[in-house]
């Protein structure tokens, strides 16, 4: 397959800026819901050794 | 190699939750013990019956000092003994072990879970929390609440019914 050329790098490159925030809501949500579960649903359980 | 800059960004984003969540795992296994039981200790699953602690008559619950142990045996389909009456709020060490193959134990509304494994036995060590239980098992006349401890490596046919109840009582 035949490299893109500086041109298609170019427009390739200029993303929709509403992109950024868009996935950072979205990784932002699944890290608190992964931290909302372990601090406050499996931790309270108490530890196992 | 052309990577698309949304797809780098995606795998950054990923990378870096990624991080974050080894990071506090980390943590709290560093700082506050938390981490997964690690016990290895064998025995000979053919003469289970035949030792002085996995004998049936020796199953059960028994308080040893300030530590509440209990014994169980784990075996196609069925718990043996099918019911303990453990205390919340008090330290225990639960130890299991297999007659025949490998099986899983969970106890319902606790962070017990470990693989039975033939040849070993399993020992965790952990304390009941009584609102915990209370949230998901069921409540007794007594005050007590009855949860369950099931299977939870497919042993054959017959897995979904291996079960037992763990009575915890108040402390």
């Amino acid at each position: 397959m035949a490299q893109p050329t500086p041109e298609e790098r170019a427009r390739m490159a200029d993303v929709p800026r509403g992109t950024w925030a868009l996935m950072g809501i979205i990784g932002l949500l699944l890290l608190a819901g992964w931290i909302l579960l372990y601090f406050g649903r499996f931790l309270p359980l108490g530890p196992v050794r | 190699m052309h990577v698309h800059p949304l797809e780098k960004r995606w795998a950054w984003i990923a990378v870096a939750m990624v991080a974050v969540m080894i990071g506090l795992v980390v943590y709290t296994a560093v700082a506050m013990s938390i981490h997964p039981p690690s016990h290895i200790e064998a025995i000979e699953t053919a003469r289970l019956h035949l030792t002085k602690e996995f004998a049936e008559d020796n199953l059960g619950v028994k308080r040893e000092g300030d530590t509440v142990v209990a014994r169980i045996v784990m075996a196609r389909y069925h718990v043996e003994p099918p019911e303990i009456t453990l205390p919340a709020g008090t330290p225990i060490v639960l130890r299991a072990a297999s007659a025949d193959v490998l099986h899983g134990l969970h106890v319902a509304g606790t962070n017990i879970g470990t693989q039975v494994v033939p040849g070993y036995v399993s020992e965790v060590h952990t304390t009941i929390s009584f609102d915990a239980v209370s949230r998901v098992g069921v409540a007794n006349a007594d005050g007590s609440v009855t949860v369950p401890l099931y299977c939870n490596e497919y042993c054959g046919l017959g897995h979904q019914s291996m079960w037992a109840r763990v009575r915890v009582t108040p402390k």
